[in-house]
């Protein structure tokens, strides 16, 4: 499967490329940063289903 | 409650057995309509209505414990103080309060190259500033209409899917059938990019250009049609538009490729499709033969038993009754057109039964006929 890329998307492996995620805290960074980006993807989604 | 948690399980299990390729104890009745029929049912203010959380979740509860279905029957797909903050031109209100969709262009032909591009980027810079008027305005002013919009949305359905949950177990009906929804690559482009008429001029003008768009959006449509808790019983749902109007040599050149593609790579993921097949695809039942095993297929029109021979073996067919004769038949003609297709397509399982359109207009579907032939299949399907 083609993984999704878009310059307006920042995927978890991006996320941690552009930003220094401390080593102790990756799930909890993961869990409050990764369900917002999805949450606007899936609301732009329905703008344009 | 525990009665109910029982009948819950019970019907959850129908559909287990469909999915795992089981004849179930009986054939599973799932009937759809649109939260605006039931307001009509209701007696309800359409217009007004629509604006209001709470009167949505009454009719929710009110259609769980009305129409004999064995999911929770409706659907509310379209908010209205979502696109009233966005100023949508590409979905408004009709004088009789339906939700309408005007026939709207979100991309010229001189774009390809830039979908091509970034499909999701192209998406916010180009498209959607002309579907929502309120977008098309400096960045600023632009995240703020977003944010707004966005809130409101979570608002409605933070509420509204806990809501239809809470009914389904207190009516002991089954878990809903749908955790998400896609579109076939060649639908996306038509529907809300180019326009109907946009695309097919598309397809004689700048045929590579719209194969590789097609391609583009694929990897945005896998992404949107799964979700962490999609499985065989919670589906993608997939609304089918434009093959039955193309050419079956444009189908196999345009459409079938990325759609084929899509539904696979949905299926690898553990997110098996539910494909709205709308208008009469008997042209193309041998393609959908191909696509993954158990794929379930509602059907608008078509040859039942053609459609049982060509696609009932291999997959889960529903849909094909015809939902306007409830508006015009008498009670008993509706049951014997039940019989009459139970008889087709129930033998050797792989069969739900359901009409062949959502219900929107009061008048195309008397709830009465719709109860006493929902009864009937519940009764009657025994294997």
């Amino acid at each position: 499967m083609d993984e999704f890329k878009s310059e307006y998307y920042t995927s978890w492996s991006d996320y941690q490329q552009q930003n220094d995620v401390q080593e102790d805290a990756v799930d909890l960074v993961e869990a409050n940063t990764q369900p917002y980006e999805e949450a606007v993807f899936e609301f732009t989604m329905w703008l344009i289903f | 409650m525990a009665m109910m948690d029982e009948q819950s399980k019970e019907r959850d299990q129908l559909f287990i057995d469909l999915d795992e390729g089981r004849i179930p104890k009986r054939v599973p009745v799932h009937t759809w309509m649109d939260v605006t029929y039931v307001m009509q049912y209701a007696g309800v203010d359409v217009r007004r209505a629509q604006w209001d959380l709470e009167t949505i979740k009454e009719m929710i509860e009110l259609a769980a414990k009305t129409f004999q279905s064995d999911i929770e029957p409706t659907t509310v797909t379209r908010l209205m103080p979502v696109y009233n903050i966005l100023g949508a031109v590409n979905f408004v209100m009709g004088s009789s309060g339906q939700i309408q969709h005007p026939n709207v262009v979100g991309m010229y032909p001189e774009e390809y190259d830039e979908l091509i591009a970034d499909p999701y980027k192209f998406t916010h810079d180009k498209v959607l500033p002309r579907l929502y008027k309120n977008l098309d305005t400096t960045p600023a002013k632009r995240a703020l209409v977003f944010s707004k919009a966005m809130k409101a949305y979570n608002d409605y359905y933070s509420q509204i899917y806990p809501h239809i949950a809470m009914v389904s177990k207190k009516y002991g009906l089954a878990s809903g059938r749908v955790a998400c929804q896609t579109i076939a690559p060649f639908d996306h482009l038509a529907d809300q990019y180019r326009s109907f008429s946009g695309i097919s001029a598309d397809i004689r003008r700048y045929p590579e250009k719209v194969i590789e768009a097609c391609e583009a959006i694929l990897p945005m449509m896998v992404k949107a049609g799964i979700r962490p808790w999609s499985s065989p019983q919670a589906r993608t749902f997939i609304p089918l538009h434009m093959a039955p109007y193309l050419r079956t040599k444009d189908f196999e050149k345009f459409y079938w490729p990325t759609f084929k593609k899509l539904v696979e790579q949905l299926a690898a993921a553990g997110a098996p499709a539910l494909l709205f097949v709308e208008h009469d695809w008997t042209r193309f039942l041998d393609y959908l033969n191909e696509l993954p095993a158990g794929t379930q297929m509602m059907f608008e029109y078509g040859d039942p038993k053609l459609i049982k021979e060509k696609v009932g073996k291999k997959h889960i067919i529903s849909g094909l009754y015809p939902l306007t004769l409830l508006g015009k038949g008498t009670k008993q003609e509706c049951i014997d057109k039940a019989k009459e297709l139970i008889d087709i397509l129930a033998p050797g399982g792989n069969y739900i039964f359901s009409f062949d359109k959502v219900a929107i207009f009061l008048q195309d579907a008397n709830p009465e006929n719709m109860i006493a032939v929902n009864e009937f299949v519940k009764e009657y399907a025994k294997y």
